[in-house]
């Protein structure tokens, strides 16, 4: 497990195989809080824009989202729906 | 002084009155008035140094560093470009950086979690339905941003005022110093790795710009050091010396050694160290110049200049003066690093550990000066300091440039003349 810290933040990183092929294990060292990324994941942040990656850091986007929004976790924006056929 | 200069602005009249061209008054050390209005006119209008591009290396780098009592963060952004911001949330003022350095793109406050993009952009804040929503972010503030940042050479000057000279055109002869350093690198670069010492004084932050070069000390403050050492440099420091002090405009000024060093002829002379304890840099350098140009460099040497406000080198190191108080300055402290250059760089850490390290000779020395000459100025009598040293030998040289001898001091009563331009 290795450790990527600023003052800002500080999250273990690692490679975890437990399950049928290897994922990344990101774990929030602060809260406790992991998220498994697999790697079509990682290759799709590798070429995100620019943008999408400050969007993210909006604390309001997530973690501290306010309650009428719904939930921290897994509350980005939720692309819009296919319309009815 | 006219009538209408005191009519306007009575505090430039006053200013005025205490900087005279052979003396100055005690109490420009210890007014805080005075020290107020420079702030004002020098620290916060001018160009100071900040840092060196080397220190943030790698895309979102960043260091805390300072402008006077200013808190200021040095980024390297994504795209490489190098930004000054203040250390100030933009909610309610909190430092927003606490680390002397990292690598980030982006800083979140820790009282409220605002989050800025290292170029200063606001990227957002929690719970944003106080503000209305998201689309609340475009109407409020960023990190503040230095209004203008250059850098020469890699060495990051900010100004904190929209309007006035270039950086090239405050560096004028100063710049040629700066080429001077960096032409003792192979590759032509200065980098700033060695870590930094924080050095406070209890003493006014003119006290220090004026020892930089004044040559009439070396000989009574550092001869422990010298004796110790075996170093000729205290020797340079007298009235038979073909070395020079010189006022280079806008405030700089140097003691230029170099006469004194090619007078010796010596490859590295100047620092003392013999050709074979460093042959790889010594190779390095005439595969780079060519031997004629390497060795004429080597024997140069690196200057002694102080660039006004806040920044010096000293041959081997290089020190950035930032004031506190009316009676409170630090020098931070590194030893100067050639890029190709490992060898002669592990020697210049070992002599700068002896010089200016935490129990390093020369700036102790130094330090104990500017602290019984802060404690001495507060005594009311005579009020004055005197400045005439090799008033009567001034002479100008070929580039126009008033120069003195190696003890005088016509690099304070230059300073001076570029205070009172600033200051009234």
């Amino acid at each position: 497990m290795d450790v990527v810290a600023s003052e800002f933040a500080t999250v273990s990183v690692s490679v975890d195989d437990h399950g049928n092929g290897t994922r990344l294990r990101l774990e929030d060292l602060r809260t406790g809080t992991v998220r498994f990324l697999d790697a079509l994941e990682l290759e799709s942040i590798v070429w995100a824009p620019e943008s999408w990656m400050r969007a993210l850091l909006d604390p309001s986007q997530h973690r501290w989202r306010d309650a009428d929004r719904g939930p921290a976790q897994e509350s980005m924006p939720e692309p819009p729906e296919e319309p009815p056929a | 002084m006219t009538t209408t200069d005191v009519d306007t602005d009575p505090e430039a009249a006053r200013i005025r009155s205490l900087v005279l061209p052979d003396r100055v008054h005690g109490s420009i050390y210890t007014d805080p008035d005075v020290y107020a209005r420079e702030l004002e006119r020098i620290w916060y209008t001018t160009w100071v140094y900040v840092g060196h591009a080397s220190e943030v290396p790698e895309p979102n780098d960043y260091v805390r560093k300072t402008i006077g009592p200013q808190q200021v963060v040095m980024t390297r952004d994504k795209t490489g470009a190098i930004h000054v911001l203040h250390n100030r949330c933009s909610h309610r003022g909190n430092l927003v950086c606490d680390a002397e350095r990292g690598n980030a793109g982006s800083f979140r406050c820790p009282y409220h979690g605002w989050t800025f993009a290292n170029t200063g952009d606001l990227l957002g804040f929690p719970f944003n339905q106080g503000y209305g929503g998201s689309s609340a972010r475009a109407q409020l503030p960023g990190l503040a941003t230095a209004p203008r940042v250059e850098s020469y050479r890699g060495f990051v000057f900010a100004s904190l005022s929209p309007d006035g000279p270039t950086l090239r055109e405050h560096l004028g002869a100063a710049a040629e110093r700066l080429d001077r350093l960096c032409r003792l690198s192979p590759s032509g670069e200065v980098e700033l790795t060695a870590g930094w010492v924080r050095h406070e004084v209890t003493a006014n932050w003119k006290m220090l710009v004026e020892n930089e070069t004044d040559g009439y000390h070396p000989q009574f403050v550092h001869s422990s050091i010298f004796s110790i050492s075996g170093s000729g440099i205290g020797a340079l420091y007298s009235d038979k010396s073909t070395a020079v002090t010189r006022a280079l405009g806008g405030g700089h000024t140097e003691n230029d050694l170099s006469p004194e060093f090619r007078r010796l002829g010596v490859p590295m002379g100047w620092a003392g160290t013999p050709e074979a304890k460093i042959p790889d840099y010594v190779a390095a350098m005439r595969d780079a110049y060519g031997t004629d140009t390497a060795d004429e460099i080597m024997i140069d040497g690196s200057p002694h200049v102080m660039i006004f406000p806040n920044l010096f080198v000293a041959e081997i190191q290089l020190f950035q003066i930032q004031p506190l108080a009316v009676d409170r300055t630090v020098q931070h402290v590194t030893a100067i690093q050639f890029a190709g250059a490992p060898d002669l760089n592990r020697r210049l850490v070992t002599q700068c550990v002896g010089s200016v390290g935490p129990a390093g000779m020369l700036l102790a020395d130094d330090a104990e000066m500017y602290e019984r000459n802060q404690r001495g100025v507060a005594q009311r009598r005579p009020e004055w300091l005197d400045l005439t040293r090799g008033l009567h030998r001034e002479r100008v040289d070929d580039d126009g440039h008033t120069i003195g001898t190696a003890t005088d001091e016509t690099s304070m009563r230059a300073m001076w003349r570029h205070y009172l331009e600033l200051m009234t």
